[in-house]
């Protein structure tokens, strides 16, 4: 390098002035890296989720028990019964009546070169990381991700505390875009207005701004 | 905090959120010119900029400490920089290009000769620069980057890299008047 080196060089370069990121910026960034930290281990879900484990595995235990005790009770007699026959005759008249399906001209449109899915984005992102550094992470991350996952008896669990886990923002961003695509524009309103009290500083890729705000 | 950018990047990944904002505050200015100094409009930079620390945040429990931080953190840099240029509809064959990259009117070496002042001339040669020049010149200033460090960053071999500085310098050494 010193053969390169022109001290000259670089005093030009340095009296160009040193710019900046604006503090809104800075603030954006870090604000995205503690979010992202404690998820990153679990370890403050997990703690919780152990302390509720029980408590709330007996909760959904009896709830559910009394649900379907409520059923039976209910629905029994009415099954040879003549009554009911009318309601299970009109079934088919109340799904004539649902709204039809939304048509597939409303379906999802899918840009060229936009992430349309939560995967597609994730291997975008894992496509700008240096290709050069050796994959060993990668390749036990699916053994961690394993063992750390529940049993299927805790699916209803398993999803309450993946609430518990920070979304990025910009799988937020793509959420959104997702409920854009699919033509739920309130859904997304809502959604994009509540990323914006959560993200206030998050500065939306013009690119992003496309596909999460409502068009005309 | 003290300690080296991987340790840091390490205990970043391992939780620790004071640990980034140390390696923020050493690495923003730096990455900031780097980014400016590539693409020059202010807005769009300072979207690339957000997106590469955003890159480097989701991609903290992949990272290894193989490389120097700072190669790692510019190569994020440079691929964010090159999905750029692909998506504006210029090829990466011109960024690898030495001397071949679409040439814009305001950079034509002719203004650049008619600057009246020797910082601004220096500054309208750093934008006239081929892409792959500049940012070799950018990563070497910035980020204080080797030779092979500046290669491994921009996937380039080392004989290439090699030349990009040297020829990058010796322009920039001629808009001084000291070629």
């Amino acid at each position: 390098m010193a053969e390169d080196a022109d001290p000259k060089v670089s005093a030009a370069y340095r009296e160009l002035g040193a710019q900046e990121p604006p503090r809104a910026l800075d603030e954006a960034i870090l604000a995205a890296s503690r979010r992202a930290a404690p998820s990153l281990t679990g370890r403050p879900a997990k703690l919780r989720l152990s302390r509720w484990a029980v408590p709330l595995s007996l909760a959904a235990v009896v709830v559910l028990s009394v649900v379907v005790t409520l059923r039976i009770q209910h629905e029994a007699p009415g099954i040879e019964s003549e009554q009911t026959l009318p309601a299970a005759t009109s079934a088919p008249a109340r799904v004539a009546e649902a709204p039809p399906p939304a048509p597939k001209a409303e379906a999802p449109r899918k840009p060229l070169a936009q992430p349309t899915t939560k995967a597609q984005a994730r291997q975008e992102a894992r496509r700008d990381e240096p290709k050069a550094l050796p994959d060993a992470a990668a390749d036990r991350a699916p053994a961690a991700e394993a063992a750390a996952r529940p049993a299927p008896a805790a699916g209803a669990l398993a999803r309450s505390t993946a609430k518990l886990e920070v979304e990025s923002p910009e799988r937020e961003l793509e959420r959104i875009a997702q409920l854009r695509a699919e033509g739920k524009h309130d859904e997304a309103d809502k959604a994009l207005a509540e990323f914006r009290k959560r993200f206030p500083g998050f500065k939306i890729p013009a690119a992003m701004v496309e596909r999460v705000e409502r068009r005309p | 905090m003290g300690g080296g950018d991987e340790e840091l990047m390490l205990a970043y990944r391992g939780g620790d959120a004071g640990a980034f904002e140390e390696l923020y505050r050493r690495h923003r200015g730096g990455l900031f010119r780097f980014v400016t100094h590539s693409v020059r409009d202010r807005a769009v930079a300072e979207e690339l900029y957000q997106e590469i620390w955003m890159r480097a945040i989701e991609a903290r429990n992949r990272y290894e400490p193989q490389a120097k931080f700072t190669t790692w953190l510019y190569t994020i840099a440079h691929n964010r920089l090159v999905d750029h240029w692909r998506k504006k509809g210029l090829q990466v064959v011109a960024l690898e290009a030495e001397d071949d990259y679409p040439a814009n009117p305001g950079h034509e070496p002719q203004r650049i000769l008619e600057a009246k002042r020797g910082l601004e001339r220096f500054a309208r040669a750093l934008d006239a620069l081929p892409a792959a020049q500049r940012e070799a010149f950018l990563l070497h200033e910035e980020a204080g980057m080797s030779v092979p460090e500046i290669a491994r960053a921009t996937s380039a071999d080392e004989e290439a890299a090699k030349s990009r500085l040297r020829y990058a310098i010796a322009k920039l050494k001629e808009a001084l008047g000291d070629g």
